[in-house]
């Protein structure tokens, strides 16, 4: 199965933001943006529209998956 | 200025719920029981402590409810298909308890009245309380590794 790869930690260093903070904005659970870091968990599509835009990206710049 | 009420997270909520389901089982199990000795004090002492909890539960659970997000309900619902999956195996197991106890007592059958059906309804209900909760729990664990960014 594919392995999802995200580029969330990275970007939410370049901001200083916490996990806290990123979760509260996109309104999900802390666990939910630490599941996704670890690409434990496929977000939604809405979900991850929601964390490009806080962002200011691409879904595909900040989700990918390791064929 | 405004008082800021305590979030209840919703691993708070399961949490809540598993320890009433633990509490629960036991409370109905000697009901079911008509004949055990000291029946009556056993009841009045689980009821008792059942009392007790639910105080304690309800002041800790009092606040704002957290509420559900995509991943903790994709986690309730994987531990709610756990919850079915196991049921049938919870009643084949008092099955053979009860056709065990036939045997024991040298009986070829038991006699079950309403009340007992009621009852161990009841307490499967708590059991799959129990099972969905844990489950729950367990799925939405944090990672150790990452309580040091709070």
């Amino acid at each position: 199965m594919p392995e999802l790869r995200t580029k969330l930690k990275e970007y939410r260093a370049k901001l200083d933001m916490k996990q806290g903070e990123l979760a509260d904005l996109v309104g999900v659970r802390r666990e939910t943006i630490i599941r996704l870091e670890k690409g434990q968990y496929n977000p939604s599509l809405k979900l991850a529209m929601d964390i490009a835009k806080v962002f200011g990206t691409t879904v595909e710049e900040l989700f990918s998956f390791d064929e | 200025m405004k008082k800021q009420l305590k979030v209840n997270t919703l691993k708070n909520q399961a949490w809540t719920n598993l320890i009433f389901g633990v509490v629960a089982i036991p409370l109905y199990s000697v009901m079911l029981f008509p004949n055990m000795p000291h029946r009556k004090t056993l009841v009045n002492v689980l009821i008792l402590i059942t009392f007790v909890v639910c105080a304690v539960l309800f002041i800790r659970s009092s606040g704002k409810k957290e509420l559900a997000d995509e991943l903790s309900r994709a986690n309730m619902h994987k531990a709610d298909s756990v919850v079915v999956n196991i049921d049938p195996f919870i009643i084949l197991a008092v099955g053979i308890f009860m056709h065990l106890r036939e045997n024991y007592h040298h009986v070829e059958t038991f006699g079950i009245s309403g009340d007992n059906i009621v009852l161990f309804g009841i307490i499967l209900m708590n059991i799959n309380v129990i099972v969905k909760n844990s489950v729950f729990l367990w799925l939405d664990r944090t990672p150790k590794a990452y309580y040091e960014e709070e």
